[in-house]
């Protein structure tokens, strides 16, 4: 028995040493080959990320971080069935890791899955290891743009006003990031709010100029649209979008005949070149389909839009800027601006300014603040 | 202390004089000479168990280190990359075969084969002994081949080592030739729970395909040992089991026809494989002894050949079960492993290449699993996932190229870590099992053991033959039987109403005996006239069987005694019949003419 016991101590010791040495190759060889993998995948080559990943893991098959930067490799080759795998193991042991919540809520997301909020959530909620507020600050943008592409406008919207709460005050560009995806969201005002925060703490910062300006557009304050796009345009004189739209706004300011303030003249002015303008659309836009106007008899609504502008002809003599006689021209230049839009697509320069006007113009007759 | 004091007690006593103090004295020593002897052998049982232990930890560290080794030259000799290079692909199984053939032909002969059924003719044949030179040789081949890319498994050869570890311990410490015979298999059950990490499938392995009966003296010795090398193995590498399981969620009721798909599978797979060996083995073994120099690294060329398409084949192939398991392959690509496997572990097998089978199964089971799991899933639309059909393979093919129905169902829990996974697994198992067996009579261990001219017991063929009972030879109560209170005039008269020659007398505590007429004519005519038997009969009580007892254990008893009562279990009062030597006789002969082996009982 002592023998037995010996035998057992020389064992021991032989084994401990061959099991150190190889413990230290092991790990030497599983770090070459993660350091490898996560160059290849950097590097967009999934394919060779996934043989090195594997060959760590043959080393250190337990390493969640192997086994996570794997399944992303998969998720990069697009083959999802074997990413969702390593990633469900390593959710069963972590229900609570963000980052693995992240990356199945990403997978769920690529198919379509509705189930991937759920991740999503998970992933906002979860444990970081390192720079928390950011990484939750992504999910929940993931998260976002997930419902978005669903459709599901809702909870988009109510994500997007859980992200700007969470975003600290002082973090403009952030600020601006969300106010753009109001603005996209189709939330102006909301946006506005954002960018205007934004400028409050950098009033050098162009893209948050560009997007107040962008709202102030949408919402139809075109004179208060006007600086933003300027200072945007100043300070980035390469945004040529921005430039268009500064274009733009200036043309609607100029060819706007309501203004209060404008002179009988310059009224009078405006209405006429809108007048003209409107025939030229409409005579375009029947070009376009081939459709004859000029003396015809009206049998479509570009003929009867054309007759309708004929009929106007006959206040042309007397007109000297009154405000009634305005208000009827331009609301033929109005349809008839619309009408060439819904019959021969979207508008161009000085009609586009003209169709926005009527916009504008609309929108005020409905709250009712008369420009005049 | 008692026998300090019961001497004590001796010295004040008188002596006793002449003979019969004599008499005494021996008598005494004897009495003493039977506590020593009693204590001895005690203390042999606890000696064994205490070994046992020791037999455990030692396995499992011979088994750590056969691990290690095994990795370390195929880290050596193919590289760090799961994907070695082609060079080294063809040209490393090829030289290592012919250093393994060398070293199996000169240095260790006896070194050959998986190692199960050596280890069975240890048991059966050679009093439990292994050589230690076999543990050694063991070692050093297995790790060369496995870790230059053969497609074999460590998991047998562990089994062996373990043996031969537990048989030279046995042999150190000049243990009794019984115990010496039984080591082998608590051995064998430590290097085995080691090589899979699983103390429960390596003990049921041992029992099924080694020992071949639950009663056997060594259960509780081949539990501790099993024990015992798990925890040395927990200890040095880590206490995940050896696959990392993806999540299983259940299944439905159309999953269990899937699954049995699988079985279907499974046990033909099983059967092309131990067609392909049966056919193979013997041929190879009967070319001229030249041959056995350069079979090996024929196989090591072919299976690199195979490599340079597949390399997963090569070795033991864990890391690649792993990946079946997490779906990182086609239904396609799987299948192909499947039958590349079977190709690859056949060549480097009945090359003469030592080495396991254990895993080679494993590897084919998942991947054969994964496929069918996969072309189910397109063409049915199955719930199951790919991960969780591969899971499955494992036990289907376990079940029919191994034929341990027990051992494949827990085989999978265990490797696993998955309980959830249990029922597919039976249905799966079952089917492959039945499947192979039909066509297959031969297990493969018995068959190994053949084609090397050793006829070692079936241990399936023992488990399946039917078990003649006592029910099968008893007749209807038909002698006649009185109560113990009867008076033995009343024995005598229904004695000679039924013509019976023995009486069987009930007493109330439900024991029995039996009395001859002779014996009740002469107590009728002496001093017995007018008294109740049981003041009259001395005790001598009749043994008594059940019906579903074998009829084995009912022999002995038969041989003495005229008649041997049956007792209802639910009810000992009752007689369900009686058992005669003539009867037990005729049972054996009917069950011979009808059933031509003796295995089918006669129908009464």
């Amino acid at each position: 028995m002592l023998t037995a016991l010996l035998a057992l101590g020389i064992m021991f010791g032989v084994t401990e040493a061959a099991v150190g040495f190889y413990r230290t190759k092991q790990s030497q060889l599983a770090q070459m080959w993660f350091e490898r993998g996560s160059g290849a995948l950097s590097r967009q080559q999934a394919k060779e990320a996934i043989q090195d990943f594997r060959n760590a893991l043959n080393y250190a098959p337990d390493d969640s971080t192997y086994q996570l930067r794997l399944a992303q490799a998969f998720a990069a080759a697009n083959r999802i069935e074997a990413a969702e795998s390593y990633l469900f193991n390593l959710w069963s042991s972590q229900p609570g890791g963000g980052e693995i919540n992240l990356e199945l809520a990403q997978l769920e997301a690529r198919k379509g899955n509705p189930d991937a909020a759920r991740y999503f959530e998970n992933a906002i909620y979860g444990v970081w290891e390192s720079h928390p507020e950011e990484h939750r600050w992504q999910a929940r943008m993931q998260l976002f743009q997930f419902y978005r592409s669903i459709g599901n406008t809702g909870q988009a919207q109510a994500e997007l006003l859980a992200m700007a709460a969470d975003t600290p005050g002082s973090d403009y560009r952030r600020q601006t990031q969300i106010g753009q995806l109001q603005l996209e969201a189709g939330n102006p005002r909301q946006a506005l709010q954002q960018f205007r925060s934004a400028l409050r703490v950098n009033r050098r910062y162009a893209p948050a100029f560009a997007g107040a300006g962008a709202a102030e557009f949408n919402i139809r304050e075109y004179q208060n649209a006007l600086p933003y796009l300027e200072t945007a345009v100043r300070l980035d004189p390469k945004d040529h979008e921005v430039a268009a739209q500064l274009k733009m706004t200036r043309l609607v300011i100029e060819s706007d005949p309501f203004p209060i303030g404008l002179s009988d003249r310059e009224r009078t002015e405006r209405t006429l070149d809108a007048y003209l303008q409107a025939f030229s659309a409409l005579s375009d836009c029947a070009t376009t389909r081939a459709i004859v106007v000029v003396g015809s008899t009206p049998q479509n609504p570009l003929q009867e839009s054309w007759a309708l502008g004929q009929q106007q002809m006959a206040l042309m003599p007397h007109f000297r800027g009154q405000s009634q006689t305005v208000l009827k021209i331009m609301n033929f230049v109005f349809s008839a601006e619309d009408l060439a839009a819904t019959e021969c697509g979207p508008l161009q320069g000085k009609d586009q300014a003209l169709w926005l006007i009527g916009k504008m113009h609309q929108l005020a007759e409905s709250s009712g603040h008369h420009g005049d | 202390m008692a026998d300090r004091q019961d001497a004590s007690v001796g010295g004040e006593q008188r002596p006793p004089r002449g003979l019969a103090a004599i008499a005494g004295k021996a008598s005494a020593h004897a009495a003493r000479l039977r506590e020593v002897a009693g204590r001895l052998t005690v203390r042999e049982s606890q000696l064994f168990l205490l070994l046992a232990v020791v037999i455990g930890l030692l396995s499992g560290l011979a088994v750590v280190c056969f691990r290690v080794a095994i990795e370390m030259t195929r880290i050596w000799l193919l590289g760090s990359s799961l994907a070695p290079s082609w060079e080294r692909t063809l040209l490393v199984p090829t030289v290592a075969g012919i250093f393994v053939a060398l070293l199996v032909i000169w240095v260790f002969p006896q070194v050959r084969g998986s190692g199960v059924n050596q280890t069975k003719a240890a048991v059966y044949i050679f009093d439990g002994y292994v050589p230690f030179r076999t543990v050694i040789g063991k070692f050093v081949t297995c790790a060369l081949a496995i870790g230059s890319g053969f497609s074999l498994g460590p998991e047998d050869p562990s089994l062996q080592m373990g043996a031969g570890i537990a048989s030279a311990m046995g042999r150190r410490l000049r243990l009794s030739k019984e115990k010496t015979r039984l080591l082998a298999p608590v051995g064998a059950a430590a290097g085995l729970a080691a090589a899979f990490n699983a103390p429960i499938s390596a003990m049921l392995f041992v029992i099924e395909e080694v020992i071949g009966t639950w009663s056997a003296g060594g259960l509780g010795a081949v539990a501790l040992a099993a024990v015992s090398s798990v925890v040395v193995l927990r200890l040095f590498l880590g206490p995940q089991p050896i696959f990392s399981v993806p999540p299983y969620h259940g299944f439905s009721p159309l999953d269990l026809v899937g699954y049995a798909m699988l079985g279907v599978c499974g046990g033909f797979a099983s059967l092309v494989f131990l067609k392909f060996l049966a056919f193979a083995r013997p041929r190879l073994r009967k070319l001229p002894p030249w041959t056995f120099y350069i079979q090996p690294a024929v196989a090591g060329l072919l299976i690199g050949l195979i490599g340079l398409a597949y390399p997963q084949v090569m070795g033991a192939g864990y890391v690649y079960i792993g990946q079946a398991l997490h779906g990182q392959y086609s239904w396609q690509t799987l299948g192909m492993l499947s039958g590349t496997k079977i190709l690859a572990t056949g060549l480097a097998f009945v090359s003469g290449t030592p080495g396991g089978m254990f895993a080679p199964a494993m590897f084919i089971g998942a991947m054969l699993g994964g496929a069918v799991g996969g072309l189910e899933h397109i063409l049915f639309h199955m719930r199951g996932s790919v991960s969780a059909f591969a899971l499955v393979g494992i036990g289907a093919l376990f079940a029919g190229f191994l034929r341990t129905p027990i051992t494949s169902v827990f085989i999978v829990v265990e490797v696993s870590g998955n309980y959830s996974i249990i029922v597919p697994v039976m249905i799966s198992n079952m089917i492959a099992y039945l499947i192979s067996r039909r066509y297959q009579k031969i297990p493969l261990f018995d068959l190994l053991s053949r084609q090397d001219g050793i006829e070692l017991p079936s241990l399936e063929e023992q488990r399946e033959q039917a078990v003649l009972r006592v029910e099968h030879a008893m007749n209807p109560p038909w002698f006649p039987v009185v109560r113990s209170e009867s008076l033995v005039a009343e024995a005598v008269a229904m004695a000679k109403s039924s013509n019976a020659r023995v009486v069987l007398v009930r007493f109330p505590s439900g024991r029995w005996m039996a009395v001859d007429r002779t014996q009740l004519d002469r107590l009728d005519q002496g001093d017995g006239h007018g008294r109740k038997l049981a003041s009259v009969m001395a005790a001598d009580w009749l043994p008594t069987v059940h019906p579903d007892q074998p009829l084995d254990s009912a022999i002995g008893f038969a041989q003495t005694r005229p008649v041997v009562p049956v007792i209802s279990r639910a009810d000992p009062g009752k007689l369900e019949g009686v058992l005669t030597l003539k009867d037990v006789l005729e049972a054996y002969r009917e069950a011979e003419e009808e059933g031509g082996d003796g295995s089918r009982p006669p129908v009464r």
